[in-house]
């Protein structure tokens, strides 16, 4: 009886040690991976104005401005899946004025005209993030920092609140940094 | 319930509702216990399942952006409850994300696979349950919640001690009200036992039970006085048509016994007065036979020696009557007697009466009676002078005079002879005054001697009975009571 348990636990050992090493090896996530993964769960903590969408079957659209750094990442994690019972549409910009996004990625490459960019901005419900360094200080909504290797990000209260737009709690939890709290009345 | 039949109806009755109260108390208590039970159970559930929500809530955020310090800090808000002993939260690949322990050794158990509906376990001293994490309807983990249950066990185990302890004091309760209530039961039927046994043992039917009333148990009382009452009523007519009976048959015996003592007086009186003109009678035909003018007339003398012949045939005659009375009249003086010398007494006077004739003589040993020698002697005298007569015609006479004891102690004897006997249909005839079964021209006798010998029996107690057949001889069988006794009443 003994016997036949521990071979039993020897196997089960094994078999624990063979996955652990297999996982690494079949997918280590890089930084735009987990950034695009970023991406699509921000869109589930943050809360569209109702008369955001003019149609009801009107697509979830993400829009990335410039170079797109993610490569596949992006199509990857957003196939299939939902924003609001909403199909994901992605969508390249060049230097158009990306007024139908409900979230907009600004690449570095946009890094020189970011202040640019975000005053055209100011009117419309639009999730701006962006990897450029301060973006938040920029004014930008979301800004993607990194720690010790780790995906984090910042949060400017003022600038989401001027798009009409309501953070989960639960996000700002989370945030390494929230900027532009709303004073309490 | 058999083995309670020879215990009294009370404790019947208590232990059968003793029985009732214990079997529902019992299942009342099981019923509540495992109500209970469950319900705890649920409410425990319930309680662990709301903190899975509420973390699963909390959590989503921290899983889907990797923050596994914020989870865990989101975990440690279960501190403040303290049958939470460990929590964890799992990715959707089964792979722990947060770790909080109350106590380092406490383990956490991983959920088998990822989860989309809560499930929960329990082992003997905790409740595990899994929590699915929710994102959007989406499943993104899992948080595991292990919940101490020890101290709800010892809780339900206080619980049932309590109900234990109420079970035993409403049995308690039960068992003295019960018997209460049985005693109230029993009493009128132990009453009434006690009425019926008190009636059987002193025959006593006054005695009443009380207690009646509408029930079964009532108007058995009732039935009961009633059937006493009954029996008290018929018991006392009885008894008082008793009563007249016996007064009516004293109020005869008097007078029966007044008709004859003036019976008696008179018969006395007359044959007494008799006697004197009778005396005279016979004294002038004397002298008138030694007359000579009768003296020499044959007729005339025969005639005279008729005349004398009937005066002596009736002064013997009133002799026996006179005798007859006496023996009715005379006090008893009781002493032991010798049969045997009285009975050779009464033979050798009676010698003359059968001088000449062949006479066989059987007298077997006799025994001592009680009784008045003079009129004991009349008996058998009489007896004796009745078998010499009646068989005068054998040749020879064969007299036998034997003793025996009777089935009750007393002593008969019996005088038989050979003679002519007598047809037993007229046996009844045999001990009457003036009774007489043979003409006086086969055997001369006035037809008072076996009145007289029934007369002296029944004064002493005993009585004369005759057995006999025509031409085969009579038996006289004479009985003495076993020990001396008043006559019966109304012999004298």
């Amino acid at each position: 009886m003994d016997l036949v348990k521990q071979r039993i636990a020897r196997a089960l050992a094994t078999l624990g040690v063979a996955m652990t090493l297999a996982i690494p090896a079949l997918a280590t996530p890089t930084e735009y991976d987990v950034k695009a993964a970023f991406l699509y769960n921000f869109a589930k903590f943050v809360e569209w104005p109702p008369d955001t969408f003019k149609e009801p079957t009107a697509p979830f659209t993400v829009c990335v401005l410039g170079d797109d750094p993610f490569g596949e990442a992006l199509e990857k994690e957003f196939s299939d899946k939902t924003v609001q019972d909403r199909p994901i549409v992605f969508e390249p910009l060049d230097h158009h004025a990306p007024g139908a996004c409900q979230v907009l990625f600004i690449s570095a490459s946009e890094r020189k005209r970011v202040d640019a960019i975000l005053q055209d901005l100011k009117g419309p419900p639009i999730l701006t993030v962006s990897d450029i360094q301060r973006f938040v200080k920029h004014g930008g909504i979301i800004g993607f920092t990194l720690e010790d290797d780790r995906v984090r990000f910042e949060v400017n209260l003022a600038a989401a609140e001027q798009a009409g737009l309501k953070i989960s709690s639960q996000l700002l939890k989370l945030a390494k940094n929230v900027t532009g709290k709303p004073v309490r009345t | 319930m058999l083995a309670l039949t020879r215990y009294p109806i009370r404790w019947k009755l208590t232990a059968m509702s003793l029985e009732v109260s214990a079997v529902a108390l019992a299942l009342a208590t099981v019923g509540f216990m495992s109500y209970d039970a469950v319900a705890y159970r649920n409410a425990l559930v319930k309680n662990v399942s709301t903190l899975g929500e509420v973390i699963s809530l909390n959590a989503s955020a921290s899983l889907v952006f990797n923050d596994s310090a914020s989870a865990l800090k989101t975990l440690e808000a279960l501190k403040a409850k303290p049958s939470v002993v460990a929590a964890a939260i799992y990715t959707t690949a089964g792979k722990p994300f947060a770790v909080w322990q109350r106590d380092p050794n406490a383990t956490v158990p991983a959920p088998r696979r990822p989860i989309k509906n809560e499930n929960h376990v329990f082992t003997h001293d905790s409740l595990v349950l899994f929590h699915p994490i929710l994102l959007d309807r989406q499943v993104v983990g899992t948080v595991g919640i292990v919940s101490d249950v020890r101290d709800v066990s010892a809780q339900f185990k206080r619980y049932a001690g309590i109900a234990l302890g109420v079970l035993l004091i409403s049995l308690v309760a039960a068992a003295w009200i019960s018997l209460h209530v049985a005693r109230r039961i029993s009493r009128p039927i132990r009453h009434l036992v006690d009425v019926v046994e008190s009636v059987v043992d002193h025959n006593d039917y006054t005695v009443r039970a009380s207690g009646e009333g509408p029930d079964e148990i009532g108007r058995l009382i009732r039935t009961f006085n009633i059937m006493l009452a009954k029996t008290q009523d018929d018991g006392e007519a009885l008894k008082h048509a008793h009563d007249e009976l016996e007064r009516r048959v004293e109020e005869r015996t008097i007078q029966l016994k007044s008709a004859n003592q003036e019976l008696e007086a008179f018969s006395y009186s007359v044959s007494h007065d008799l006697r004197a003109p009778l005396r005279h009678i016979s004294g002038f035909a004397d002298l008138l036979g030694k007359n000579a003018a009768v003296a020499g007339n044959p007729t005339a003398l025969r005639q005279l020696g008729i005349i004398i012949e009937s005066v002596q045939q009736m002064g013997a005659l009133i002799d026996d009557l006179l005798n007859f009375s006496r023996m009715g009249r005379t006090e008893l003086l009781k002493t032991s007697l010798d049969l045997n010398a009285l009975l050779h007494e009464v033979i050798e006077a009676a010698a003359p009466q059968y001088a000449g004739r062949a006479v066989e003589w059987e007298i077997g040993p006799l025994p001592h009676v009680r009784g008045d020698p003079a009129m004991i002697r009349v008996v058998f005298t009489n007896l004796i002078s009745n078998a010499l007569k009646y068989s005068r015609q054998r040749q020879p006479a064969t007299i036998r005079i034997t003793a025996e004891r009777g089935p009750q102690g007393e002593t008969v004897i019996a005088v038989k002879d050979n003679g002519a006997g007598f047809d037993m249909k007229y046996a009844d005839k045999l001990f009457g005054v003036f009774q007489r079964l043979h003409s006086s021209d086969d055997f001369e006798g006035t037809g008072i001697g076996l009145a007289t010998v029934r007369r002296i029996l029944h004064r002493h107690g005993g009585e004369v009975r005759a057995a006999a057949a025509v031409n085969e001889g009579a038996t006289f069988y004479v009985t003495f009571p076993a020990e001396s006794k008043e006559a019966p009443y109304g012999a004298r």
